[in-house]
């Protein structure tokens, strides 16, 4: 992969998102909820970096602060060099060409009001109102040609549409200003088996075709390892781990990412695999566990991992530095 | 364990729906068997009948739904049952859970009154008694310490906690069949896993049978015995999940198993993808339901539904081109014509 | 990786499995807006209604065509007699020999005005108010509804009872003052739809689009938001046109010899016993417009929202 010998076009340093919450009593302090807490990564011109997590480990919310819709409470937002952290709207409103989002609800990120023609147009025509009606429709239907959506159904409205295509339409309104990046919240698992495959090659295709980085937001690890180059492991808001595809999925270091793996079960009733089954639920991340913040639910948890928080080391095996780390104190127990 | 006790035999079941646009077919013609301690998945995409069917066993179809055919369970056609009647096998002996745990539990009644409630009903114990047998089974179900957590409302469980308490509900009379409606789909992966072995113990500790409604092969492979495809309202393939798994027969099946990404396989090529869109069950193409998705298409499957085959006892697959060639190359390549549709 | 680029010859070779959808002209979908229209059709009572109330506002907008007698003709010959087919006083006669039919009429005029009117007001008002305190939410929102709750908590009658008595009775005071009291309730129902639109993902889509908040509001939260506000509205007309009937009935509505249905009612009741048809034509013309709004209400609301049936 020879990705990484650019300047990356976003990096994301020490980022911490924190929600206050109302505890209820009215003398009590207000708590916070930690939903991202210090992230760090960087993504790099036609990479597909994936963001896995169990629900409410703050994968969404992180993809959310990475494109400013969410202010971050702390760390730093570099896009291209220029940190956009607290830009305001205004400030925003030309970087947002860039930048993108798809959603998970393919129904639900569509105005329901509206004729698809106007909701792909929409960011085309807030960017350059100077467009003609015509030349508009002509760059709609050639995106609808793109993403696989017949042109003659661009007055049509979303609910005659089935999923996979109300998910093509997302793709079509976050591809018209051909942006560099492109958030991908969970953008298949609300669709049928079937249709999921036909979106993530679209995904894949549009990539390749458009050089287009995606931060690829799932909680399916099969998905994770068709379309990413990195993924990254994240546990209540806090990376375990983070590593080339191929590296992660062959030799996970992270006692989280194990259990994550093995417990999808395979398409195969031959191979009844015996799982590790992680015990017991996520914590609440209002009162996250002291130290290392998998410890409640890791099966070599001691002493040592409630003291501090791990940090992220690199524990590569390949020649490229720093391509595979782990915030664990117990991988080389874990390996021997 | 007596293995050629039947405990349900589903006839010719049809299921239709009322709706101002006309009448919809939701299932139709559906006929199989479910033996004693056997577990059965039933794979099919949004909208191919598979929930209602086990809606209809269950007397919970919406209003403008009607059924007809038989469901012998244990020996009583239970379709078409009075409320009263069926009321003394669901819930006792056919219990059905459901994918939202939160929407099926009442969230201003405490657990223990939840649970209670069903035994006092069903099965005319005391409240203390009644109470006992909730923990148990609460702890049947992995809820640690129990004795407290049945005093807790719903919205006070996490949401794997909360589809062990439905599950824990679902298993109080201990019933013999056990319906699970995508009982993991909005779980996560690791609360998922724990869920699928407790199914596969407590099916093994109290001998119940199970059918697994689920869109996700994964699931069936590591849990269910035999198999039954769905597709546009009708069965398309059944088998066991050896057969179905190594084997498939109809190209929906095959498309399926293909389509699914693999955390273990080939990752650098393009998945496999069915082309165009689920059918709608309102505007049905002619023929095969499957046709205008399947690269096998001819005229004739343009024109007529195919009938079922049947190869072995319980193993069947409705599909005009099973001789054809494209069962000696098995399994299909990747299929060269790209995804485009849109066609309404 | 295949290439796009030829897209359009797989498209071709796709629809070629549809024969039916060969046709690739441009088809205008069917919006919600037309399927509610639809499902709208198909209820009884909400089309009977509307055909009723279109009369109604005909004869009202006709009323000076309808009948040979003017509104304000008193007739001395024919003080308070029953209706009579013969001489054209088809309701009969008031107390001051003027003829009740083209009175009630008139009558009407005021009363749908007044309803239309003041709901209008409440309408702009209120969606605009509303839509802005929910889309902003926070501190504006806290101080837009506080504003409102602090409106709320004034009486209302003692409100409108002292701008007549400052201004004088004037047909239009009642439109701003109802209008002015109704717009709060509004306010209160869009700023509610408003939360739970503003959560929906394509607004975030938009917002991610860099489009800007006045466009939002006005492009994606209204327009999502509109069903739950017609209907209201056809039900606060009728208690608009209930509420002017009341003013009149206490004597604060409009000024002779124009009259609504409210000051015909207030008369006629006066003389219930000895002239019993001049309460029994404007209160029968009232109810039946009070029912007619209310079946529309109905019938919009299932058709605006089929999933609630």
């Amino acid at each position: 992969m020879t990705v990484t010998e650019q300047a990356p076009i976003l990096t994301v340093e020490n980022l911490k998102v924190h929600f206050p919450v109302d505890t209820g009593t009215f003398f009590t302090k207000k708590k916070t909820l930690k939903a991202v807490d210090g992230v760090s990564f960087q993504l790099h011109e036609g990479e597909t970096l994936s963001v896995v997590g169990e629900s409410g480990c703050g994968k969404s919310t992180l993809g959310r602060a990475v494109l400013q819709l969410l202010h971050n409470t702390d760390g730093q937002v570099v896009w291209m060099g220029q940190s956009i952290t607290g830009h305001s709207v205004k400030e925003m409103r030309p970087l947002r060409k860039q930048m993108q989002i798809i959603f998970q609800d393919p129904l639900a990120s569509l105005d329901p009001r509206m004729t698809i023609g106007e909701i792909i147009a929409e960011p085309l025509v807030t960017h350059h109102p100077e467009l003609a009606g015509e030349a508009v429709r002509d760059r709609v239907r050639e995106m609808m040609n793109i993403v696989g959506l017949l042109p003659h159904m661009i007055n049509r409205y979303p609910h005659e549409f089935s999923g996979g295509q109300c998910q093509r339409i997302g793709i079509a309104r976050a591809m018209i200003l051909q942006p560099r990046v492109i958030v991908c919240d969970e953008p298949v698992s609300a669709l049928d088996v079937s249709i999921q495959a036909q979106i993530i090659n679209l995904l894949g295709e549009l990539q390749q075709k458009f050089g287009l980085s995606l931060l690829f937001i799932s909680h399916d690890l099969s998905i994770v390892r068709h379309i990413s180059h990195r993924v990254m492991v994240l546990y209540l808001g806090n990376v375990m781990e983070i590593a080339d595809k191929d590296d992660l999925y062959n030799s996970p270091k992270h006692p989280y990412t194990q259990a994550l793996i093995s417990a999808v079960p395979a398409p195969d009733p031959a191979v009844r695999k015996k799982r590790v089954v992680l015990k017991g639920d996520l914590p609440s991340p209002i009162d996250p566990p002291s130290g290392c913040i998998f410890r409640t639910r890791c099966l070599y948890a001691d002493e040592q991992c409630s003291q501090k928080k791990p940090d992220l080391v690199d524990c590569s095996t390949s020649g490229l530095n720093q391509r595979h780390q782990v915030a664990c104190y117990k991988t080389d127990i874990i390996y021997g | 364990m007596n293995e050629n006790s039947i405990i349900l035999e589903v006839k010719n079941l049809n299921t239709r729906f009322d709706t101002p646009d006309g009448e919809v077919a939701a299932a139709n013609e559906i006929s199989f068997t479910l033996k004693k301690g056997e577990s059965l998945g039933v794979v099919g995409e949004s909208g191919s009948g598979k929930t209602q069917i086990f809606m209809a066993l269950m007397g919970l179809l919406a209003k403008n739904g009607k059924t007809t055919g038989e469901a012998i369970f244990k020996g009583q056609n239970i379709l078409g049952l009075p409320v009263k009647e069926l009321n003394k096998v669901r819930g006792v002996s056919l219990s059905m859970i459901f994918q939202d745990p939160m929407t099926s539990l009442n969230p201003y009644l405490k657990v223990s009154r939840q649970m209670t409630e069903v035994l006092i009903e069903h099965q005319g114990m005391s409240q203390k008694k009644a109470l006992e047998r909730s923990i148990e089974m609460l702890e049947l179900v992995g809820i640690p310490e129990a004795r407290k957590r049945v005093h807790m409302y719903p919205h006070e469980f996490s949401g794997g906690m909360r589809q062990r308490v439905m599950i824990a509900i679902a298993l109080l009379c201990e019933p013999d069949l056990l319906i699970a409606d995508e009982p993991t789909t909005a779980l996560d992966v690791t609360i998922q896993a724990q869920i699928l072995d407790l199914l596969h113990d407590l099916k093994d500790k109290l001998g119940m049978s199970i059918v697994m409604i689920t869109h996700d092969l994964g699931v069936i492979a590591s849990m269910c015995d035999h198999v039954m495809v769905m597709y546009g309202g009708r069965v398309v393939e059944t088998g066991s999940v050896q057969a179905l798994f190594s084997d498939a027969k109809h190209p929906y099946t095959r498309g399926l198993l293909q389509s699914m990404p693999r955390i273990d396989g080939d990752h650098n090529e393009d998945l496999y993808a069915i082309p165009g869109q689920p059918p709608n069950l309102q505007a049905l193409p002619q023929g095969c339901a499957f046709q205008p998705r399947c690269q096998y298409a001819t005229n004739l499957c343009q024109q007529e539904r195919p009938q079922t085959t049947e190869f072995d006892a319980g193993r069947t697959a409705s599909c005009h081109q099973l001789s054809s060639a494209f069962h000696a190359s098995s399994p299909v390549k990747n299929n060269p014509v790209n995804v485009v549709e849109g066609v309404l | 990786m295949n290439n796009i680029m030829n897209v359009n010859d797989k498209l071709a070779t796709f629809n070629d499995n549809f024969s039916d959808s060969a046709d690739l002209t441009e088809v205008a979908g069917r919006s919600l807006w037309q399927d509610a229209r639809i499902r709208l059709m198909r209820n009884k009572a909400a089309v009977v209604s509307m055909i009723i109330l279109s009369i109604i506002t005909l004869m009202a907008i006709f009323a000076p065509w309808l009948s040979s007698h003017p509104f304000d003709e008193v007739y001395w010959d024919f003080i308070q007699v029953p209706p009579n087919a013969a001489e054209g006083f088809w309701f009969g006669t008031d107390e001051n020999g003027r003829d009740l039919f083209v009175r009630t009429l008139y009558g009407a005029r005021v009363s749908l005005m007044v309803g239309l009117v003041a709901t209008t007001m409440s309408l702009v008002i209120g969606v605009v108010y509303g839509a802005v305190a929910g889309y902003m939410g926070g501190r504006i929102d806290n101080i837009m509804m506080r504003f409102v709750d602090i409106l709320y908590s004034l009486p209302f009658m003692f409100f409108v009872i002292i701008l007549m008595v400052i201004f004088g009775r004037n047909i239009y005071l009642i439109f701003v003052a109802l209008g002015a009291v109704e717009w709060l309730t509004m306010a209160r129902i869009v700023r509610g739809q408003t939360l739970a639109v503003k959560k929906k993902e394509f607004v975030e889509a938009a917002h991610a689009s860099g489009v800007s908040t006045t466009k939002i509001i006005f492009r994606h939260i209204i327009p999502n938001i509109l069903g739950p506000v017609i209907v209201y509205m056809t039900l606060t007309i009728p208690q608009v046109i209930l509420t002017e009937s009341f003013l009149s009935f206490l004597g604060l509505g409009v000024q002779e010899p124009l009259t609504s249905w409210g000051v015909l009612i207030s008369e006629g009741a006066k003389v219930m016993e000895s002239a019993p048809w001049m309460l029994a034509f404007p209160a029968t013309f009232l109810a039946i417009t009070l029912f007619c709004f209310n079946f529309i209400g109905d019938g919009l609301r299932d058709a605006l929202d089929p999933k609630d049936r």
